[in-house]
């Protein structure tokens, strides 16, 4: 017996030793538990297990000799059976026959308890759990046992309590970092399908469930949008509606749910199988939950407050991560709705042809809007008629209008209002203009706040449009009236101008050929006028030509009287030739056909040369010629022949209307702008009633020598008309007996 | 030796006159009626000076003198032209074409004779 007790006690020694030092070493709980279990078997009694505290429970977390299944299922409640009284006693008991305590319960169906030991597992004043040992034996255990167990039971109450700070710390430091990283994931990215699916990497590594999904908020619908592990994943039909199951409940309550056993749980709806536990925690922005983060588990109470703190915190920078991401994604759609209209704006007005501008907006339109027919209709008689269409047969696009007030887009003509609707029999004044019709969206045209016409789109699907595509077509209607109304004003220019442009050419065609008409008409004046004075000319060459020979005495001798009618006849033919060219000159300047041809002149040089002529004509009647003239002149512009003309017209005249030995005075002078020639005769004069008119034609003053000396009465008008021709002016100074002078300027500064 | 003058001119009655006109001042006077005429005469006859008159039927006065005055036999021969004042462009015409100097009509005789025998050459 000595030695039996000896071997006994050095075999417990032996395994206390082992169970210290396990208990001491940085294992987790549940191994731990298994291994001072498993050590304490050797001590060879038929059921050991210990129960660790779980509120006002304790529940078997490592057993021997109890079947696998119970172990699990296994919770007393403190203060029931005698591991419940040691529990809530915190005092050890050994009970050495149980059926005499009443307190026994029988758990378990395979073993009959004899005897039982319970410890309880204390750290400081805190109860962590219950050690017990049972036997079939009755009296199985001494003071001995308790002693070891005792010694036992305190050795894993610190390390159990160890454990429990070290995992706490750690957990500690994984929600930290847990934060941490959430906190970089909102920063990293405003994309919506990146933030899920980082979220999801996030829960699944550092938390390690075995499944998780993400769902958002649409409508009465949570739609699964990331999920790891979950049967429906690839299902994006899938949804669950507010208030179904454990998640619905979440989002309709917006209150953090754990389920430590859904069995037990009405609202639980199976997703997969096995599931024993389930936490879910809502998505929300201030009172507004926007979805839901769920996690399953296959064992019971998987989940606790520590779980439920970290999964709240992902859930709340993950709600505020969505939310970025959606208010990016719709401020970065509707930036880029905007540049799109705004470039469609361009191409659509980059036309002045209404065909294009229609084209191109149907065009645009199909990009955004579903729709089987669209139609541009334009006012026009106050009456809608269609001007462009997509989706229609020819046939269906003639008849396809309305009035104004009529149908949808007649109302719209009328109101200047856009109509939407979803499903056209629900609209009273819906006209039927196709049967297939559901849905119809209508926009107007309007120019400076006028309606011009209305944009009609219809689909053959109910709700087939939404307020989204009201708004883009409303604006790209806009950007459309502006163009259309240009389009239209630049035809009614172009037409104009066409009209204009014809009636400018029939009346330069008619003009030109009255032009034509009148050249040749003036031509053949011309040429008449010249043909004549040829033909007048020839015969009296001839005639005057041969009646000098005679008078000269070169064709024989004459007799004196036979020579005074020769004068005569010379002197009449030559009257005859100076009408003629007077004629002639007069003709033209009358028609404007006077060229002159100017030159440069030198006056002085003229009258140099003049002089003798001058000479010559006084000859006859011993006139004594005087000329005065400066030193100097300049050069200018003039036609010498019409110079000499009226030279010879005034010197001409007063010579005729002089009587013999008087003197004639010519002086030539210089002034700023003009040459000054002065005539001064001591002739007869002119009576002053006669001075005003004697520049005009056939003026001829009436006196016998006027008569005697002939003359057209055309000369000074063609003079005159010469002289101004010269930018020059004539006068007259004349006292009837006293002689006349005559006195005109030539300008200097002739081109 | 008489100096010669050719005297171009289609109206008979004026080339006559012309012609006694000048004879009686000591020139051989030669008629030709038209331009043709005029410019064969002229390179054959080689006269001091030509007469010319401008309104001529088929080729006037004007292309005469161009002829006459490219032609090396007789470009250097002055030439008179004779016209009715009518055309005022004859004047430059004239000039331009050659001509050395020229008469209206109906000419005065004394102003014809002093032209000729200033250019004969």
């Amino acid at each position: 017996m000595a030695i039996n007790k000896t071997k006994s006690e050095e075999k417990r020694l032996k395994i206390l030793l082992e169970v210290a030092k396990a208990i001491n070493s940085p294992l987790n709980i549940n191994k731990i538990l298994n291994y001072v279990v498993d050590a304490v078997k050797q001590l060879g009694y038929d059921l050991c297990s210990i129960l660790l505290r779980e509120e006002e429970f304790i529940a078997v977390k490592a057993a021997y000799g109890l079947p696998e299944k119970q172990v699990e299922k296994i919770r007393i409640k403190i203060g029931e059976g005698i591991t419940g009284s040691v529990a809530k006693s915190k005092m050890p008991e050994m009970v050495n026959d149980v059926s005499k305590d009443k307190r026994y319960i029988k758990f378990g169906e395979r073993l009959m308890t004899g005897s039982e030991l319970a410890v309880p597992i204390i750290a400081g004043n805190e109860l962590i759990g219950v050690f017990n040992l049972e036997d079939r034996r009755k009296n199985a255990f001494n003071n001995e046992d308790l002693k070891i167990v005792t010694a036992l039971a305190d050795q894993l109450a610190i390390s159990i309590k160890n454990s429990k700070l070290l995992f706490s710390l750690r957990h500690t430091n994984e929600n930290l970092s847990i934060i941490y990283e959430t906190g970089n994931i909102i920063n990293s990215t405003l994309v919506l399908d990146k933030i899920l699916k980082n979220i999801l990497n996030l829960v699944v590594k550092k938390l390690n469930y075995d499944n998780f999904s993400i769902l958002l908020l649409e409508g009465d619908k949570l739609f699964l949008k990331a999920a790891y592990k979950h049967p429906k994943k690839y299902d994006k039909n899938y949804y669950i509606k507010v208030n179904e199951g454990v998640t619905g409940y979440v989002a309709k309550n917006g209150k953090p749910q754990i389920i430590n056993d859904v069995t037990k749980d009405k609202r639980y709806i199976p997703v997969r199988r096995g599931i024993k536990s389930e936490m879910a925690v809502p998505l929300k922005i201030g009172d507004n939950v926007k979805g839901v983060l769920n996690v399953e588990s296959k064992k019971l109470n998987a989940f606790d407050e520590n779980d439920l703190f970290l999964l709240s915190t992902v859930a709340d920078q993950a709600a505020i991560a969505i939310q970025n991401a959606t208010i990016n994604k719709f401020l970065a759609q509707s930036n880029q709705k905007l540049k799109i209209i705004n470039e469609i704006g361009k191409v659509i007005n980059s036309s002045l042809d209404l065909d294009k501008i229609f084209s191109r907006f149907l065009h645009f339109m199909s990009k955004q809007l579903n729709y089987d027919f669209c139609a541009i209709l334009l006012i026009e008689n106050n009456r809608l008629y269609s001007r462009a269409g997509i989706g229609f047969t020819p046939m269906e696009i003639e008849d396809y209008g309305a009035d104004i007030g009529e149908g949808i887009c007649g109302m719209v003509a009328k109101t200047g209002k856009p109509v939407i609707t979803n499903d056209v029999s629900k609209v009273p004044f819906y006209k039927k203009q196709s049967l297939k019709t559901k849905s119809e969206i209508s926009v107007p045209l309007k120019v400076e706040g006028k309606v011009i016409g209305v944009v009609n789109v219809e689909s053959r699907e109910l709700n087939a449009f939404d307020k989204e595509d009201l708004v883009y077509l409303s604006a790209l209607a806009d950007q459309v009236t502006v163009s259309i109304r240009n389009a239209q004003m630049y035809n009614k220019i172009k037409n104009f101008n066409i009209e204009l442009k014809e009636k400018v050419d029939r009346a330069t065609t008619e003009l030109r050929s009255a032009n034509k008409e009148l050249e040749r008409l003036n031509q053949v004046k011309s040429d008449f006028v010249s043909t004549v004075s040829h033909e007048l000319r020839t015969p009296i060459t001839s005639i005057q030509g041969y009646v000098s020979l005679i008078h000269d005495g070169d064709a024989g001798t004459i007799n004196e009287e036979q020579k005074e009618f020769l004068g005569i006849v010379k002197s009449e033919s030559q009257r005859l030739t100076r009408l003629i060219s007077d004629l002639l000159d007069i003709s033209k300047i009358e028609e404007g056909r006077m060229q002159l041809i100017f030159d440069d002149f030198d006056l002085l040089d003229f009258l140099n040369n003049y002089k003798k002529e001058i000479q010559n004509m006084a000859l006859s009647k011993d006139i004594k010629i005087h000329i005065s003239m400066p030193l100097k002149l300049p050069i200018i512009k003039a036609d010498s022949d019409k110079i000499k003309q009226i030279f010879n017209n005034l010197i001409g005249n007063a010579i005729k209307f002089s009587d013999k030995n008087t003197t004639l005075e010519i002086v030539v002078k210089e002034n700023s702008n003009n040459i000054q020639i002065e005539i001064t005769d001591q002739g007869i004069g002119i009576a002053k009633k006669y001075l005003k008119k004697i520049f005009e034609k056939f003026q001829q003053v009436d006196n016998k020598m006027t008569r005697k000396v002939g003359g057209t009465g055309l000369g000074l008008a063609i003079i005159k008309h010469l002289i101004e021709a010269h930018g020059g002016h004539i006068r007259v100074k004349s006292k009837l007996g006293e002689g006349s002078t005559f006195s005109f300027t030539i300008s200097k500064n002739l081109k | 030796m008489k100096k010669k003058i050719l005297v171009v001119e289609d109206e008979p009655h004026i080339s006559k006159l012309v012609k006694f006109i000048l004879e009686k001042n000591g020139f051989e006077v030669m008629q030709a009626f038209v331009g043709q005429e005029g410019i064969e005469m002229a390179k054959r006859e080689k006269p001091g000076l030509i007469v010319l008159d401008v309104m001529m039927p088929n080729m006037d006065g004007f292309e005469v003198a161009k002829i006459l005055t490219a032609a090396k036999e007789t470009k250097d021969i002055p030439i008179i032209m004779l016209s009715s004042a009518a055309q005022f462009k004859d004047k430059m015409k004239g000039i331009d074409s050659g001509a050395i100097d020229y008469i209206t009509k109906p000419f005065d005789k004394d102003e014809l004779v002093a032209k000729v025998k200033e250019y004969i050459q």
